[in-house]
C-alpha cells in the first residue's frame, strides 16, 4: 500500500519542481495518508475504499505546488546581523594594524624600550589582527543551498568558488606576517640589515607558488 | 454546506493555530480532531492544509520538525511560536467582532432571530 500511494503522489506531484522541499512535502504527505488509510481499514472499509476516500482526501495540489515554485524568501535580519559582525572584525583589525605601529614608536622613542620588545609587542598585536581577519573569512556563512534547481546549483558553486578565494586571501596573509616577522627577528638577531630584505622577494615568489597551486587544484 | 465550508475556509490558518496552541501536532491529527470536533460534517482537504501550514511556518507563527519515526514515512511535526500565540489572540478577536457585525447586518439589529 506504502508503494500505491507513492506512484498516487508522485502522479499528481508531475509538475512540481524537484526539490528537496517538494520530496518533503511528498513525504509529510505519504505518512498522513498512511494514518488515514489505517483508520479506514480499522473502521470496516476494504482496501480500494480506503484507498480511494484518503486520495479523494488530498484535493486540489495546484495550490501546493504553487508553493514549491515560489522562490525561497530569504531571511534578509541574519543577513544582515552577520554583515554588521564582520564589518565589525574587520574595522577591528585594522585599528589594530595602525595602533601597533604607533606602539612601537611610543616603546621605542618615548619610553625607550628596548627595540627587541617593543618590535615583539607590535608583532603580537598584528598577529591579533590578522587572526581576527581569517577568523572572519572562515566564519562567515556561505550560501547554504535552498533548493536543488540549477540556479541554486549555480550559486553554491560560485559560493564555493568565492570561499576558496577567502581562503587563499587568508593563507596570503598569514605569509606576509611571518616574512615580517622572520625579517625583523633575523635582521636584530644577525645584525643582516644589508641584505635581509630579500625575503620580501622570496616571499613575493612563494604568493606566486600559492596562487598558482590554487589556480592548479581546480 | 457550501457557503460554511467557505467560511470555515477562510479560518484555516486560525484553526490550525488554536490546535497547536494544546499540543504540538502533524497534519493527519490535526484534521481528524477537525472531523471530530464538527461530528464529521467538516473535513479539510489534505491541499488546504499543507498549504496553511507552509504559509504560517513562512510568517513565523509555526515551526515544524521531523519526527523520528521508524517504520514508513516520517511525520512532521508542528508547534507554535509565541508569534502563533499572539496572531490566534489577535484572529480571535476579530472573529467576534466580525460575528458581531455580521449580526447586526443580517439580522438588522432589531435582536429578532
Amino acid at each position: 500500500m506504502y508503494e500505491k500511494f507513492q506512484k498516487k503522489l508522485d502522479e499528481l506531484f508531475e509538475n512540481a519542481p524537484e526539490t528537496n522541499r517538494a520530496r518533503e512535502l511528498k513525504e509529510e504527505l505519504l505518512a498522513n495518508l498512511i494514518d488515514k488509510y489505517n483508520d479506514l481499514i480499522a473502521s470496516g472499509k476494504n482496501d480500494e475504499e480506503a484507498f480511494n476516500i484518503a486520495v479523494s482526501g488530498i484535493g486540489d495540489v495546484d495550490e501546493l505546488i504553487r508553493g514549491l515554485k515560489e522562490k525561497d524568501v530569504l531571511d534578509y535580519a541574519q543577513i544582515e546581523k552577520s554583515r554588521k559582525k564582520s564589518a565589525l572584525i574587520i574595522s577591528t583589525s585594522v585599528g589594530l594594524y595602525i595602533i601597533s605601529v604607533v606602539i612601537l614608536i611610543l616603546f621605542s622613542e618615548v619610553f625607550q624600550i628596548d627595540d627587541n620588545i617593543s618590535v615583539c609587542v607590535m608583532l603580537t598585536i598584528d598577529a591579533i589582527a590578522t587572526c581576527l581577519i581569517v577568523y572572519n573569512a572562515i566564519s562567515k556563512p556561505k550560501y547554504l543551498k535552498a533548493d536543488d534547481t540549477i540556479v541554486e546549483e549555480f550559486k553554491e558553486w560560485k559560493s564555493a568558488n568565492s570561499k576558496d578565494k577567502e581562503i587563499l586571501k587568508s593563507i596570503k596573509s598569514i605569509l606576509w606576517m611571518l616574512i615580517v616577522v622572520l625579517y625583523f627577528v633575523l635582521s636584530f638577531e644577525f645584525g643582516s640589515w644589508a641584505y635581509s630584505w630579500v625575503i620580501f622577494i622570496i616571499g613575493a615568489a612563494l604568493e606566486r607558488i600559492i596562487t598558482l597551486a590554487f589556480q592548479l587544484r581546480k | 454546506m457550501s457557503i460554511t465550508s467557505d467560511i470555515i475556509r477562510g479560518h484555516t490558518e486560525t484553526i490550525i493555530l488554536s490546535h497547536l496552541v494544546e499540543k504540538d501536532s502533524y497534519g493527519y491529527e490535526i484534521n481528524k480532531s477537525i472531523q471530530q470536533k464538527t461530528d464529521n460534517q467538516y473535513e479539510l482537504k489534505e491541499a488546504t492544509l499543507y498549504s496553511a501550514f507552509r504559509r504560517l511556518e513562512q510568517a513565523g507563527l509555526i515551526a515544524s520538525y521531523w519526527g523520528n519515526e521508524t517504520t514508513g514515512a516520517r511525520r512532521r511535526y508542528y508547534s507554535i511560536t509565541a508569534l502563533g500565540k499572539a496572531a490566534l489572540k489577535q484572529n480571535k478577536l476579530d472573529w467576534e467582532e466580525a460575528k458581531q457585525l455580521i449580526d447586526k447586518l443580517i439580522y438588522g439589529g432589531d435582536g429578532d432571530v
